[in-house]
């Protein structure tokens, strides 16, 4: 659907954002300090506890802050996006400290808004109602505006690392983590995949901070972090409520089995929406072939209506179409729970099963359903969960290799400054398991650096973006 | 500790409540039934799905349901009430008075309409934070939480009724109500909130178990592993124990997050002083002698200089610390204490499953010695005002293990429905799907097969009896 194949393009537009001087799939190399553990493990936790948080929603002072952004940017569009991407990738010893001090001078109520909004009890961007009502037509223009917000978070870290101020950076990403997961509570998936990215951007700022000198260990903090970072579950749902709040007057069908039929007008409006789903359903002769699918396929949707529960004399009232799109949503039920369940178990299952689920949903698109409904909704409107759950795994499993990273730095304290010959000679930290396959991550030392590395699946082989490796050096 | 203990007890005796068997320290009998076929994986899940949710505060109307609730049975009159209720939940599901019950039901729809409408909202705010923030300890928590209580009785009676009657979807659907209602319960940022959360879940476990017992009922396998982990829900009402301990001293959920804050007025170090006879009024029986006199000055007086030291040291300017009175350097550093041990207890649930238990008993050990030195603060707060957490946790994870054992159960009901009504020997037998392992233990759950009657054991943990409700086990046996 649209808005799910839009997000698979985020999804790959927003694949891990390399650095100027770093191409996908490089090694990140890490010149770092040995450090101790903070005597109060969550010293430099990143998320606000629940002491700094206050009444109210966060969206909101998001929603302004967009604003204000987009009145700063004003007409310059791509150069101004351009100016927080040099400021962002540039070597931090040339850091333009003073323009960048400018800026959050002139722009000084962006940060204290978006900072209010971190600090929320809640976060609701009253997408849910609208899904229900608008379905695949909900526009959500300030979730993109959260991929703006989350650069001038970057922008400041950056700027207070310059300044030496580390304490204060990492207060920033904080700030950006927890944006990060506050989009997703938009429950869209395409939020979850832009709350991916925004962590992304925070992890590269981790990156850059623990490397320098004075940097305080970040074990507890990471370990801290929820895992899967950015959960899907609630988004699967309001994917599946989206479809159908997409066709008119079927939403509230599905809830109630004692719905009657629905009006003329809605169903010619549930056919645009068929229409808007899979522009294929234009072309001429298509219509009067589902047409006629319908009508050979209406007595086996009754049937199943009638043994899913819905009393007989109302399903004989409803139009034709209305039957087949119920009884292309039992089936589309069917998928999505699959996908729910799926969310339940270890993350390198859960992969597993959402390959499984895809080829599955390749074979459909390709073969059809031998005895589906007659409406093959699925095919259509199905997300691509395979690439979405493999994003929200490039996180995690970057979360878990940075843990192992300052495990190694935790080491190195306890050991004269010396890197660790294999993983499991660490003591100082529980060392987390790779997302991607459930096992330690790859570990060797080469000469004088600790080289971590994420197995690569054959399949990705090719794809550099999912590489995952950092090589440690202690710094002399 | 007092908002601790009573909680506990609290919870213990909640999760005793079990209509279909009372005594719990016996196997729980299970007779399953070939599950009726589903039309999907969740089709009756136990939480209200986001699609069915509604914008607004479920409390709200839990209150309102609790207001009605309260009303009702005043013209009832509270003894007929309870004794009515009482014989309600002790008769088996053939000697229920359907007829009667019906018409209590009709009686009380306007309160079952409210719990359903708070079941189907968006959110759950109990709007706890701000009392704790104004009022720490002091502030009467739990009072509305604990009225919840009254309403579950009413779904779980009405289960009982739905299943006496044979309409198992409805019975389900109140389950639905029940477990979500327990989990909007847990929302509260408070232990006691978290545990009555806890408790009222358990006796949707317990009407959980009379619904398997039914025929024609469909399997609930997905179902029950679709619930998130109640261990999940606890790390909020943990970082909320600092809201109420900061909130509990006038002017420190400021002084204390701010490095650069100055000293106190004269009225907030008096109501200071107030704050720590409270919580040792309350809490420290050993130390109430010590607070009523000149002692705890004494002790603030003798480690005055270590505690402004130790201030300085954690980033304070030292022209702030000087200029602070006795008693705010001295809560200050009792803080420190504090949020390092709170710290230590929330860092504990990154562990691995199998290692949390044990890590909160070694801080609890902690947490109740009595340290010595010149460094120890003179208010020994994080001894004080620390929750016993180890119990609160202990009570989540007993939830869990129920949810996991109960969907073994339904794992079991798959496998001998597909075979001719007989258990599998072992349960990696069960190829049907993946049998859950024990989250207390991150091991299988104990099996064993004897004749017709499967046995599912949930062990003791570590550190506690070999009884119920730390042990339980369920007899099974599969009507063909």
């Amino acid at each position: 659907m649209k808005r799910s194949f839009l997000a698979i393009g985020l999804c790959l537009a927003f694949a891990p954002v390399a650095s100027a001087q770093r191409q996908p799939g490089d090694p990140i190399k890490l010149t770092v300090e040995p450090a101790k553990a903070s005597a109060r493990p969550l010293k430099y936790a990143f998320a606000f506890e629940i002491l700094a948080l206050k009444t109210g929603n966060a969206a909101d002072d998001y929603k302004a802050a967009g604003k204000l952004y987009k009145d700063a940017r004003g007409s310059e569009g791509s150069a101004y996006e351009d100016q927080f991407e040099a400021w962002l990738n540039g070597d931090l010893k040339d850091f333009p400290t003073k323009e960048v001090e400018a800026f959050f001078t002139t722009n000084k109520a962006i940060m204290p808004l978006v900072e209010a909004g971190g600090r929320r009890e809640l976060c609701d961007w009253g997408h849910r109602e609208k899904l229900r009502k608008q379905g695949f037509n909900l526009t959500i223009p300030e979730i993109q505006e959260m991929r703006y917000l989350i650069r001038v978070v970057a922008v400041h870290s950056r700027l207070n690392l310059a300044k030496g101020k580390i304490d204060e950076s990492l207060r920033d990403v904080r700030l950006g983590l927890v944006m990060a997961r506050h989009t997703n509570e938009s429950s869209l998936l395409i939020s979850s995949l832009v709350g991916i990215a925004l962590t992304q951007v925070m992890l590269n700022r981790v990156d850059e901070i623990v490397q320098q000198p004075g940097a305080p260990n970040l074990s507890g903090a990471l370990s801290d972090l929820p895992a899967p970072y950015i959960p899907l579950r609630k988004a699967l749902e309001c994917e599946r409520m989206s479809v159908f709040g997409s066709f008119p007057g079927m939403a509230d069908c599905m809830e109630d089995l004692n719905a009657g039929p629905l009006t003329e007008q809605q169903v010619q409006d549930c056919i645009k929406t068929m229409e808007q789903a899979e522009p294929q359903f234009k072309q001429p002769g298509v219509k009067e072939l589902i047409a006629l699918n319908v009508s050979l396929k209406h007595d086996k949707a009754k049937k199943a209506l009638i043994e899913a529960g819905r009393p007989r004399e109302k399903v004989e009232a409803m139009p034709h179409f209305q039957v087949a799109l119920l009884h292309s949503f039992l089936t589309l039920d069917r998928y999505y729970d699959d996908l729910l369940t799926m969310q339940n178990l270890p993350s390198w299952e859960a992969y597993g099963k959402s390959q499984e689920f895809a080829r599955k949903v390749r074979d459909l698109a390709a073969n059809g359903e031998p005895g589906g409904p007659a409406l093959p909704l699925a095919r259509y409107v199905l997300p691509a969960v395979e690439k979405i759950q493999r994003a929200q795994l490039r996180v995690d499993r970057r979360i878990a290799a940075l843990r192992c990273v300052e495990a190694i730095r935790l080491y190195a304290a306890a050991h004269d400054g010396k890197l660790p010959a294999r993983l499991t000679e660490i003591k100082e930290a529980t060392l987390p398991v790779d997302p991607l396959t459930g096992k330690a991550f790859e570990y060797a030392m080469v000469e004088n650096t600790a080289v971590l590395k994420g197995v690569v699946p054959p399949e990705e082989k090719e794809r550099r973006n999912e590489w995952l490796t950092y090589e440690v050096t202690i710094r002399k | 500790m007092s908002r601790t203990y009573p909680s506990l007890a609290l919870v213990l005796l909640l999760a005793g409540v079990a209509p279909a068997q009372d005594d719990r320290s016996k196997p729980v009998a299970i007779t399953l039934h070939a599950p009726q076929p589903a039309l999907r994986k969740l089709q009756y899940p136990l939480l209200v799905p986001v699609a069915e949710q509604r914008p607004g505060n479920a409390i709200t109307d839990y209150k309102e349901a609790n207001k009605k609730h309260q009303e009702l049975r005043k013209d009832e009159g509270y003894t007929a009430y309870e004794e009515k209720l009482a014989a309600w939940q002790a008769l088996p599901l053939a000697e229920l008075p359907r007829k009667e019950m019906a018409a209590f039901f009709k009686q009380y729809a306007e309160v079952f309409a409210a719990i359903e409408a708070g079941a189907h909202r968006e959110h759950a705010d109990w709007e706890h934070l701000e009392g704790l923030r104004k009022k720490g300890v002091a502030s009467l928590l739990g009072e509305d939480i604990q009225r919840v209580r009254g309403l579950i009785r009413l779904v779980a009676l009405r289960i009982r009724f739905h299943l006496a009657e044979g309409k198992i979807d409805r019975a389900l659907k109140d389950l639905q109500t029940g477990f979500t209602m327990a989990r909007h319960t847990g929302e509260s940022p408070t232990l006691i909130g978290s545990l009555v959360g806890v408790a009222l879940e358990g006796i949707m476990l317990n009407e959980m178990e009379e619904v398997l017992r039914q025929p024609g009922v469909p399997n609930l396998y997905w179902a029950l592993g679709d619930v998130p982990a109640s261990v999940g829900t606890f790390q909020k009402p943990l970082q909320a124990e600092r809201v109420s301990v900061y909130g509990s001293f006038p002017g420190f959920l400021e002084t204390a997050t701010d490095l650069d804050a100055g000293p106190i007025t004269a009225e907030q170090v008096q109501s200071c002083v107030k704050a720590l006879s409270l919580i040792q009024d309350r809490q420290l029986q050993g130390l109430r002698a010590v607070a009523n006199d000149l002692q705890m000055g004494l002790a603030i007086e003798k480690k005055h200089e270590a505690a402004k030291k130790t201030l300085v040291a954690a980033g304070r300017p030292k022209v702030k610390v000087d200029a602070m009175p006795h008693v705010q350097v001295a809560i200050l550093h009792a803080l420190l204490v504090y949020d390092q041990m709170l710290d230590e207890m929330q860092a504990a649930l990154q562990l691995p499953p199998g290692q949390i238990m044990p890590r909160f008993n070694e801080l609890e050990k902690q947490r109740k010695s009595d340290p010595t030195g010149d460094d120890i603060p003179a208010l020994p707060l994080a001894k004080l005002a620390l929750p016993g957490v180890g119990k609160v946790y202990r009570a989540h994870l007993r939830n869990d293990r129920r949810f996991a054992v109960l969907r073994c159960v339904e794992a079991l009901r798959l496998y001998a429905a597909a075979h001719d009504g007989k258990f599998p020997a072992a349960l990696k037998d069960v190829k049907e799907v993946a049998v859950p392992i024990d989250p207390g233990t991150s091991k299988d759950l104990e099996y064993r097969l004897a004749g017709d009657t499967a046995t599912l054991r949930l062990p003791s943990l570590a550190g506690e009896t070999n009884a119920y409700p730390f042990a339980m086990s369920y007899e099974l046996t599969f009507k063909r």
